[in-house]
């Protein structure tokens, strides 16, 4: 059965199967990416006190929701 | 607000606070690196906004069977994935600048590092172990936008602090030893 999904990706719909396959495990990663950004963001706001906080704080969850509901999507689409 | 968010030099700045400040201490300025350090990240963000723009008019070229190959959920996801990564770029270039500051209070000089995701320095020393300040303003961009390096020596045990890039620095330079000429007298 493997070989045969490794036979089918140099099959253009194959090839296409494996693209979707490869930036779903790219989103993932992101998604790690934009949750340590998320946590960075809370450090830097504890390290230096500005109006801007929660600005930062807000657009990194809204930038992590993003990642997330991407992954969901490509999960459930491709 | 928009003061605080683009702002490379802050005199007297009222709504910023460190961690570890002592109930008596006064922020008395904030340097970040000048503004025009951000151009490059600036830069490669549009062009990175509009590479699905060019990279779907070169692809409408291609043949129908082509261009039929590619279905149109997976299009969207790759768009949309080029575009959270995008904003994901410019966010933590910002961060990075607006995060990484130089503070002088009352008390001390404060310089707060943060480099990538990871990597987090925080440098104090008194104002009364400050022994020399200078300052370097070198290169082409540096001279036309009047930015550069001031160069702290301290007796502490960070010898040096080194404000990178701070615009006006001959004035940083002036301010630090405006204050510390005030607390020796």
């Amino acid at each position: 059965m493997i070989s045969n999904y490794i036979i089918n990706i140099f099959t253009p719909t194959g090839f296409v199967d494996f693209i979707g396959l490869l930036i779903i495990v790219l989103e993932l990663l992101y998604l790690f990416v934009s949750f340590i950004i998320m946590r960075e963001v809370a450090l830097m706001n504890r390290s230096l006190k500005t109006d801007a906080a929660k600005l930062f704080t807000v657009s990194a969850f809204i930038h992590f929701m993003l990642a997330l509901i991407l992954l969901v999507i490509s999960i459930a689409t491709l | 607000m928009l003061k605080t968010l683009f702002c490379a030099l802050l005199e007297s700045p009222k709504n910023i606070a460190f961690d570890g400040e002592d109930n008596d201490e006064k922020i008395l300025y904030v340097f970040r690196r000048s503004m025009i350090t951000n151009i490059d990240w600036m830069i490669v963000t549009f062009f990175l906004l509009f590479t699905p723009t060019v990279a779907s008019i070169i692809f409408s070229f291609a043949s129908p069977e082509t261009q039929n190959l590619i279905p149109t959920r997976l299009t969207f996801v790759l768009n949309f994935f080029w575009y959270l990564f995008t904003l994901g770029y410019a966010f933590q270039n910002f961060i990075n600048w607006f995060f990484n500051v130089y503070i002088i209070t009352n008390k001390r000089i404060f310089d707060l590092d943060f480099v990538g995701f990871l990597y987090k320095n925080i440098s104090e020393a008194p104002l009364s172990n400050i022994e020399d300040v200078t300052s370097t303003v070198s290169g082409t961009l540096r001279i036309i936008f009047n930015y550069g390096t001031v160069n702290i020596q301290t007796a502490a045990e960070q010898r040096e602090f080194d404000f990178t890039d701070v615009p006006r620095p001959s004035m940083v330079r002036d301010i630090i030893s405006d204050i510390i000429a005030d607390l020796n007298s």
